[in-house]
């Protein structure tokens, strides 16, 4: 057995169904420790369905996901909060919060029903903003900021709850260029400064290329293939899952794989 | 500015709005027919607190003085002041419970139920009186919570209770009781005046016994609320963050509908269905004090207070000696006050 530090997060085959639709199938995966993992697959391949099931927002079947070693089926939610973190896919505010109240609920997990925010929490949500450059946000309504800003408030309040796991929902794909790039830059340098540990779906897949340690590929509910970027992303692995003809090169400013050419297979 | 930089500011305010409650119950209790000044009304209420009552000089205040201010206004203003609390507390946590700004204490079909309930007891002609109480009441009380019971069921998937479900099932149960009111109604003409009358809501027929029943229900509902404010904070942002930030979403949701529904149940057995309030004040609270559920349910609660005692002070002396039902004045008074602050807050508006 490896010891429980380096392997913050272990599937053993994890299958959920959905009413008679069984959407995840014999999931196994072991989430080495300070690293950046993308789950990538087409629309359906249940990603999202499996990111559910990790943070427990699904109920997972027990004995098929454990954080630090215990399973979470038996973890309380407050307990898993101070653990693992979730960034939606939707970030959708329609109540009027400021950013800073945003980022301080981070910190329920810690704070007992009858007490309030200490000195503490405080700067923990103020260290939290200013490494997603939201500090100068503090202030202001969420529902009048854009969604770049929303999206780095989001991560800010998840780095607030203090965890070293971090799970993310697409969280990129309703931003411009410059705002993703900015995002994954804010979330490489967090593992690099906190070694925490971070499992993101992701859609596109030239980025995931570009900033994940590894890459999970999932078709049709099951992982079709783990590994490296170079591992994961090949021509023939486009071509099964995506059905689409591809050209792959070496980025020659990251050497990682980039996906130059895309054809629907014949 | 944050919650947490204002929480200085809102201890004071709180204590001003409490101040002002105090003020417009005393003044509400010298408006009437009988003619009796401040100071005097004061004095005779003054003089029923123990201890500090017999400090008090009673001499020349007429003795009907006290029984008016006593036993036929002041219980009528309490028992506003409690209806104010509950409907207010109940619509803001709804509010943020449904991720509705449209919710009011009465989307999960209550108001339905009890006026139910009601009409079946006045059209089985049963006016008598158990444990203090109009068997009406009682009939009303029960019809309000076997609807929730029965939305609740419809709602529910295995454990789990969606809320969206949870607003269908109620608006769809409320319609049913609803035209199961009006065929009542349509079958038995002679009751109609005396369910309109009952449904348009008044706390007229206000008594200590109803005083002393809803003041636990509301006091210690609204209290449990308020220690549930920050996961009603972060259920306004999702269930599902709700939960990643450590809530047990399931269980609070259902710890907080069991309580809101027996305050609002109490409610409006004892007093009809008296509209607006558990929407508007909440609303007129969130324009000023932001959304967090911690400033938003006690500012609620002391507001819905006065503004129901203010409605229902208005209810009985606008056209003497008849009385407009308090539910008609909340709703005329009521609504153009929150356009105004709705114009004024465009933008900041949900």
């Amino acid at each position: 057995m490896e010891s429980r530090g380096s392997y913050p997060l272990k599937i053993q085959n994890l299958g959920w169904k959905y009413g008679d639709r069984q959407i995840l199938k014999d999931i196994n995966l072991t989430i080495k420790k300070g690293c950046f993992y993308s789950i990538i697959g087409p629309n359906g391949s249940g990603k999202t369905t499996l990111l559910r099931n990790i943070a427990k927002s699904l109920e997972p079947t027990p004995k098929s996901v454990f954080v630090d070693s215990i399973d979470v089926t038996k973890l309380s939610r407050r307990n898993m909060a101070k653990r693992l973190s979730v960034v939606p896919q939707n970030t959708n505010i329609e109540f009027e919060f400021t950013v800073t109240d945003i980022v301080l609920m981070g910190r329920s997990p810690y704070i007992g029903r009858f007490q309030g925010e200490s000195s503490q929490d405080l700067e923990i949500a103020e260290r939290a903003m200013r490494s997603t450059n939201t500090w100068h946000l503090r202030d202001k309504p969420i529902t009048q900021i854009s969604g770049g800003e929303r999206q780095r408030v989001i991560v800010a309040r998840a780095l607030a709850q203090d965890t070293h796991i971090m799970l993310l929902d697409e969280p990129v794909s309703q931003l411009d260029i410059h705002h993703q790039i900015e995002l994954m830059e804010t979330i490489q340098a967090l593992i690099k400064d906190r070694n925490i540990t971070v499992v993101s779906v992701m859609h596109d897949l030239n980025l995931a290329a570009q900033y994940s340690d590894y890459i999970i590929l999932m078709n049709e509910g099951k992982v079709v293939c783990q590994g490296t970027p170079h591992e994961v992303i090949t021509e023939e692995n486009i071509k099964r899952v995506y059905k689409l003809d591809s050209y792959i090169m070496n980025n020659p400013v990251t050497g990682k794989p980039y996906i130059m050419h895309v054809r629907k297979s014949s | 500015m944050g919650f947490i930089k204002k929480k200085r500011i809102y201890k004071y305010f709180l204590i001003l709005a409490l101040i002002i409650l105090a003020f417009v119950v005393i003044i509400s209790s010298t408006i009437g027919v009988a003619d009796i000044s401040f100071i005097d009304s004061l004095r005779i209420m003054v003089s029923r607190v123990p201890l500090v009552g017999t400090l008090i000089d009673s001499d020349g205040i007429r003795q009907s003085y006290y029984f008016i201010v006593l036993n036929v206004r002041l219980p009528r203003i309490l028992l506003s002041a409690l209806i104010g609390v509950g409907l207010s507390v109940v619509g803001s946590t709804f509010q943020s419970m449904f991720r509705n700004p449209m919710a009011d204490p009465y989307i999960l079909g209550i108001s339905s139920g009890a006026s139910a309930g009601a009409t079946i007891a006045i059209v089985l002609g049963f006016g008598g009186i158990i444990g203090g109480l109009s068997i009406i009441t009682l009939y009303a009380f029960i019809g309000a919570i076997l609807t929730v019971l029965i939305v609740y069921n419809i709602a529910r998937v295995g454990s789990r209770v969606t809320t969206l479900n949870l607003i269908l099932s109620g608006v769809a149960v409320g319609l049913f009781l609803s035209s199961v009111v009006s065929l009542l109604m349509f079958f038995n003409r002679d009751d109609i005046e005396k369910i309109v009358m009952w449904t348009m809501g008044s706390v007229s027929s206000a008594t200590w016994n109803k005083v002393r029943i809803l003041t636990p229900v509301v006091t210690i509902g609204s209290m449990i609320i308020t220690a549930y404010a920050r996961d009603l904070n972060a259920m306004s942002m999702g269930d599902e963050t709700a939960k990643s930030l450590g809530i047990e979403v399931e269980r609070v949701k259902k710890i907080l509908l069991v309580v809101s529904s027996l305050i609002v149940a109490s409610c409006v057995s004892t007093s009809g269905v008296i509209g607006f309030v558990g929407l508007i004040v909440p609303h007129t609270i969130r324009l000023i004090v932001g959304s967090d559920q911690r400033g938003l349910l006690p500012f609620s609660a002391v507001w819905g207070a006065i503004f129901m005692v203010v409605c229902d002070t208005l209810a009985r002396n606008l056209i003497p000696p008849s009385e407009i039902p308090v539910g008609a004045i909340t709703s005329l008074f009521g609504a153009p006050f929150f356009i105004i602050m709705l114009y004024k807050n465009k933008k900041k508006v949900i």
